[in-house]
């Protein structure tokens, strides 16, 4: 499609992209944390597979998220000005944004795809009331943020236990084996940087979409059968990787060196059940937090007793996150969308 | 989401138990040649050891809250841990009781006394192996079966076992020989042999605690 662009939309993309370059920054570094962690990769080699597959995942698989965030949380037949609709969805991104900056000021654990889904929602509440929101598809999302961590650490325990019966108790030589994993997990790296990229760029490219197909002067209707376009998916791929590169590097080298006790075959499994996870909510559009599930993952691994010590606190945090993130994205959502209105 | 492993910390502390052995089999050597000086030294030094190991024992535990996950049981683990910072306080007491008098062992008891302390220095020595095996089990697969922990464990209960004999033996011997004793050197005598089969029956404990520990494995 050609696209007229205006300085609304200008505004959106740097939005887009501030958004993108959130999660590269630090989304990415939380994902490519264990295979740091277990020496298998450099943080270095971790951002150059983390650009290439990153990217990769969002222009090939990232179009189905993409499309949950742009019209499954708030339904666009309910409105009748596609306008509001672009302004909203440019609301949600800042809103998400400023939230992201205050958590991450604030040390609280919250999640891009949490603030994105709630700034979404926070919006529709705003423009027009409970009713926009599909709360059927809502539920359907908080649901996976449930069962996608615990449905992580059932793979990785199964994987783990196994792994360790059928291959770790049959070798005798187990640094050997560690080298080898060491290896497999260059490969798991890569196809974790490449679910995340899949799932996590809509969280960005999402709201963007919206804020592009809605602001062309088409009705709404014809608007929301527009298709993503693939160089949108592209630009928020390459979000990531400038975040990545920017700040990501920092986010990483802390990471990698506080993590230091998982060892390549626990990293493997963690990161290798986290990808499938995340990779078959990215099919189904299902918008999961990639940094849950892998926390669910190691914690599958820990319950096979792979892991020394876990600490469990972690899971309190992620609940709190749940509770916290959505409906505080979901004011800024709203409060920015009423000043934006406000200021047109 | 990871907490720092306590497995580091606890070999650490095994370590010094290990220095501990060390150093009273040479005290007891001094004590026999009634070098009292030297031996003094030595049992200050092990003093000093047993309160680096309680330093350690202190930091494992403060880092050690409910929230944190490991293989084995929290509970077994600290358990275990007692029992292993146990031997080491033993090893201190037995030191200074000895130092407190400076006893000339009678020549009847000599061979006896210093074979039942390098016996009980031996089992002190088969915990720290005890824990590199355990901790080498976890790190890799879960081979229970061929793993030294099992080994190393049924050792300590054997080991344990000759220490208590040489206890009584030398117990008996000690009021055999009764008349030729002041009653100084007869309650000195019998309390340093007494403790010294206690820190055996403590290393012999941890081997009971670790094969609790490893026993979900």
């Amino acid at each position: 499609m050609d696209v007229i662009l205006t300085p609304f939309l200008i505004a959106a993309l740097l939005a887009g992209l501030y958004m993108a370059w959130n999660i590269g920054a630090n989304d990415v570094a939380n994902a490519m944390g264990t295979s740091v962690g277990s020496r298998a990769i450099t943080y270095r080699q971790a951002i150059l597979i983390a650009a290439i597959f990153e990217f990769g995942g969002a222009v090939v698989f990232g179009k189905h998220v993409t499309e949950t965030i742009r019209k499954g949380i708030v339904d666009p037949k309910y409105f009748t000005s596609p306008e509001v609709l672009a302004f909203g969805a440019f609301a949600a991104l800042v809103a998400a944004g400023i939230w992201l900056t205050i958590a991450t000021w604030a040390r609280l654990p919250v999640s891009t795809t949490h603030s994105i889904v709630g700034a979404m929602a926070g919006f529709g509440i705003a423009a027009q009331g409970l009713g926009v929101v599909n709360w059927g598809k809502m539920s359907k999302i908080v649901a996976s943020w449930i069962v996608s961590p615990i449905v992580g650490a059932l793979v990785a325990f199964i994987l783990f236990t196994g792994m360790r019966h059928f291959l770790l108790k049959k070798v005798d030589d187990r640094q050997r084996v560690e080298r080898i994993f060491g290896k497999f997990q260059i490969m798991t790296a890569c196809f974790v940087a490449f679910a995340h990229g899949s799932n996590d760029v809509a969280n960005a490219v999402g709201p963007l979409a919206a804020a592009l197909t809605f602001s062309q002067g088409t009705a709404v209707e014809v608007a929301a059968k527009l298709p993503v376009p693939k160089w949108l998916l592209a630009f928020g791929g390459f979000g990531i990787v400038l975040g990545l590169a920017t700040w990501g590097y920092r986010v990483m080298g802390t990471i990698g060196e506080r993590v230091t006790q998982i060892t390549p075959t626990r990293g493997f499994t963690a990161e290798f059940s986290a990808a499938s996870v995340v990779l078959a909510n990215s099919q189904i559009g299902m918008p999961i937090s990639t940094t849950h599930t892998l926390v669910g993952c190691v914690i599958g691994v820990g319950l096979a007793r792979g892991i020394k010590a876990l600490n469990l606190k972690i899971i309190r945090d992620i609940i709190l996150s749940w509770l916290a993130t959505v409906p505080f994205a979901a004011l800024v959502a709203a409060i920015t969308f009423k000043v934006l209105m406000y200021l047109r | 989401m990871f907490a720092p492993s306590p497995f580091e910390p606890l070999e650490e502390h095994v370590k010094i138990v290990r220095q501990c052995s060390d150093l009273f089999r040479e005290m007891v050597v001094a004590y026999l040649d009634k070098d009292f000086e030297r031996s003094d030294k030595i049992a200050l030094r092990i003093s000093e050891l047993e309160h680096e190991a309680d330093k350690i024992k202190n930091h494992i535990r403060e880092h050690l809250p409910r929230s944190i996950f490991m293989p084995v049981d929290r509970g077994d683990f600290l358990n275990y841990l007692r029992e292993q910072d146990q031997v080491a306080d033993r090893l201190e007491e037995v030191a200074l009781t000895m130092s407190l008098r400076r006893t000339e062992i009678p020549e009847e008891l000599r061979d006896d006394f210093l074979d039942m302390a390098k016996k009980v220095c031996d089992v002190v020595d088969l915990v720290p192996l005890a824990v590199r095996s355990m901790i080498e089990l976890l790190e890799s697969t879960f081979r229970k079966k061929d793993s030294k922990v099992n080994l190393y464990i049924s050792l300590l209960n054997e080991k344990e076992q000759l220490t208590d004999d040489l206890d009584l033996k030398i117990r008996k011997r000690i009021f055999d020989i009764e008349d030729k004793l002041t009653h100084g050197e007869l309650f000195h005598l019998m309390r340093v042999v007494k403790l010294l089969a206690r820190v055996a029956d403590h290393a012999e404990n941890c081997g009971d605690r670790m094969r609790v520990m490893v026993a979900r494995l």
